[in-house]
């Protein structure tokens, strides 16, 4: 049997090496200088776009779109001068203007809530109960949007002899502002996580599926401001139903001695669009 | 004797089988039917669906003139009450989002809000079916003595919380509104004027005691722009950036003409156009490469294009930091293989 071994050769080796090196760094030398020769005589790629659209070119600053029946005791609304002729303004007293003109003004702000009784059933101490519901916005008649929530009080006995109180999370100091994780079940209370499109998921807010924060509390001391639970500065335009829907997920969990019985509150979600 | 005995129809026997047969196919139908679809019925009925328009209503206004505007709300759920109510709102960022400052109560005077409705009043309740529409006339009346500055409202429409059912129960309650953004003026010419407060690189990254930002050549580029209104009426900047660079390269990024208050200011945006639509975009540019320093100018007209002008620049320099890391890395590699092989 014949056993051919090559042992290469650490000249050639070294040299190829260097070759390969040299070659390496002409081809960076030859992108660098193609990337440059691009940069000076492609046409740009700018993201936003100029107003050349017939029907949009608009550049007053006060102008009518006509929409939604606007009238006068005085005179039926036509166009408004603005600035261009103050003298219209004068004539007719007011100037006015219903939509943003740079949007399809046919959209409507449109907000859903698809469950609004959030039935948490019997309560069982330390185990979590969790409901879910959806929030959906459609904001593309509008700049953008917020939308906010607050409850009337805490959960409460339909008595009104005892509460759930909201909850403090597994470290005692989530509130309305602060989102804290919430695992534990020897931790009581009523809270929210939110999770979806358009929330805050910043590490103070809904960072994961494990945070909570509590509902703003309309009936405390000094009633807490409604927080934001969505929020967008542009308008909804995912495809295919232009719309932003973010979950909701209630939390209830209470300790033996919680007192007996059916409680009840009520959340009220606003949603506004931006101006 | 006879006996009047009527024999067993057999006949009667089977019509009575097959009634009994239809009657308890009915209840079966019947059965099925609700367990099918009982549950689509109790969360048809506890959900919610409104939209309304217009969702902004801008207007200037001279004392003891009125004008009506018409909002349209639309019922998509099932039968609903509801109450219309108009709250004062403030600015709470500079995204244009608000803050519901306080009720307007009924004895405001300045402006006054009713509607032209004959079947509706602001504040009373309505009932809205399902799959409906209310078109509510709101008139808005700027008394005489009404004071020249702004007035900011949002139109709220609100349904009740849901009906309890169940056990716990967390009810929901939904609301919708439109904005109002009304400048009251005798002459039609407000003081209109503002400043830009800021204009950078978003994640600018400055070298101590050199006033410019280092930006990597694949990076693209993304400004911050905002703009405080310090006039007594609100209004929409109009202009752009433009940016140059010395190698001849330019570009012109359009600025959205959005709303700032008075008192308050917004970070402005691009503006984008996709068919006939154009809406607010990332204030950005994104070439295939950059090199070189730039200079980036905001030009912007408030109210118009022929209104006062106000503008800021910033410079920066771009470099392929990541190429040429990524470069050097490569070397120092090969330069290690090699003089491993070497030895």
């Amino acid at each position: 049997m014949i056993i051919i071994r090559i042992y290469p050769n650490k000249k050639i080796l070294l040299f190829l090496l260097d070759c390969y090196i040299a070659k390496l760094f002409y081809c960076f030398l030859i992108g660098l200088l193609s990337y440059w020769v691009i940069g000076l005589f492609s046409p740009f790629m700018v993201q936003a776009k100029n107003m050349d659209s017939d029907s949009y070119h608009i550049q007053m600053g006060n102008m009518n779109m006509g929409a939604g029946l606007p009238t006068s005791t005085s005179y039926n609304l036509g166009i408004t001068g603005g600035q261009t002729a103050p003298g219209a303004f004068l004539s007719s007293g007011y100037q006015l203007l219903a939509g943003f003109w740079y949007i399809k003004t046919i959209i409507p702000f449109s907000f859903s809530i698809d469950d609004l009784s959030i039935d948490f059933g019997t309560l069982t101490s330390n185990q979590f109960s969790t409901k879910t519901n959806n929030l959906t916005v459609s904001a593309g008649g509008a700049g953008g949007y917020q939308v906010t929530a607050q409850e009337n009080q805490p959960l409460t006995l339909d008595s009104g002899v005892a509460t759930i109180l909201d909850a403090t999370c597994d470290d005692t100091t989530c509130t309305e502002i602060l989102c804290r994780p919430w695992t534990e079940t020897n931790k009581y209370g009523f809270g929210f996580n939110m999770s979806g499109e358009d929330i805050d998921t910043g590490d103070t807010k809904f960072k994961d599926s494990t945070y909570f924060c509590q509902f703003a509390d309309q009936s405390a001391g000094t009633p807490e401001t409604p927080q934001v639970v969505m929020s967008k500065s542009g308008v909804t335009r995912d495809p295919p139903s232009n719309t932003s829907t973010a979950q909701v997920t209630y939390q209830v969990n209470i300790a033996g001695n919680q007192a007996a019985g059916d409680y009840e509150n009520y959340v009220m979600f606003i949603a506004t669009p931006t101006y | 004797m006879k006996t009047n005995v009527k024999p067993i129809n057999t006949n009667e026997q089977i019509i009575f089988s097959k009634g009994a047969v239809l009657v308890f196919a009915h209840l079966f139908i019947l059965a099925c039917y609700l367990l099918k679809f009982a549950p689509i019925a109790k969360a048809q009925s506890l959900s919610l669906s409104l939209s309304l328009w217009p969702p902004i209503l801008e207007a200037m206004m001279i004392p003891g003139k009125s004008i009506t505007q018409a909002y349209t709300i639309t019922n998509s759920g099932l039968d609903t009450i509801i109450d219309t109510k108009i709250f004062k709102f403030e600015p709470s960022d500079e995204h244009g989002n608000i803050t519901l400052v306080e009720e307007v109560s009924a004895d405001q005077k300045c402006p006054l809000f009713s509607f032209e409705n004959a079947n509706l009043s602001l504040s009373v309740p309505f009932r809205l079916k399902s799959g409906n529409s209310e078109q509510v006339i709101l008139k808005i009346t700027i008394p005489e003595d009404c004071p020249e500055e702004d007035y900011y409202f949002t139109f709220l429409f609100s349904t009740p919380p849901a009906a309890k059912i169940g056990q716990s129960v967390a009810r929901e309650a939904g609301t919708i509104g439109a904005n109002l953004l009304l400048t009251v003026s005798k002459d039609g010419q407000p003081l209109r004027k503002g400043e830009i407060t800021e204009f950078t690189l978003n994640h600018c990254r400055k070298l101590p005691l050199f006033n410019f930002c280092l930006l990597d050549s694949l990076d693209p580029v993304e400004f911050i722009l905002k703009i405080s209104n310090t006039g007594q009426a609100f209004w929409k900047p109009f202009g752009k950036v433009k940016i140059n660079g010395l190698l001849r390269q330019s570009a012109e990024i359009e600025i959205m003409a959005e709303n700032v208050l008075t008192k308050a200011s917004r970070q402005l945006h691009g503006q984008c156009q996709e068919g006939e639509e154009i809406y607010p975009c990332p204030l950005g540019w994104q070439p295939k490469f950059l090199l070189g320093p730039y200079r980036a100018k905001a030009e912007l007209a408030i109210t118009s294009p022929q209104g006062n002008k106000i503008n800021s620049q910033v410079t920066f320099l771009a470099f392929p930091f990541k190429l040429g890391l990524a470069i050097l890395v490569a070397f120092v590699v090969l330069g290690l293989i090699k003089n491993k092989v070497r030895t």
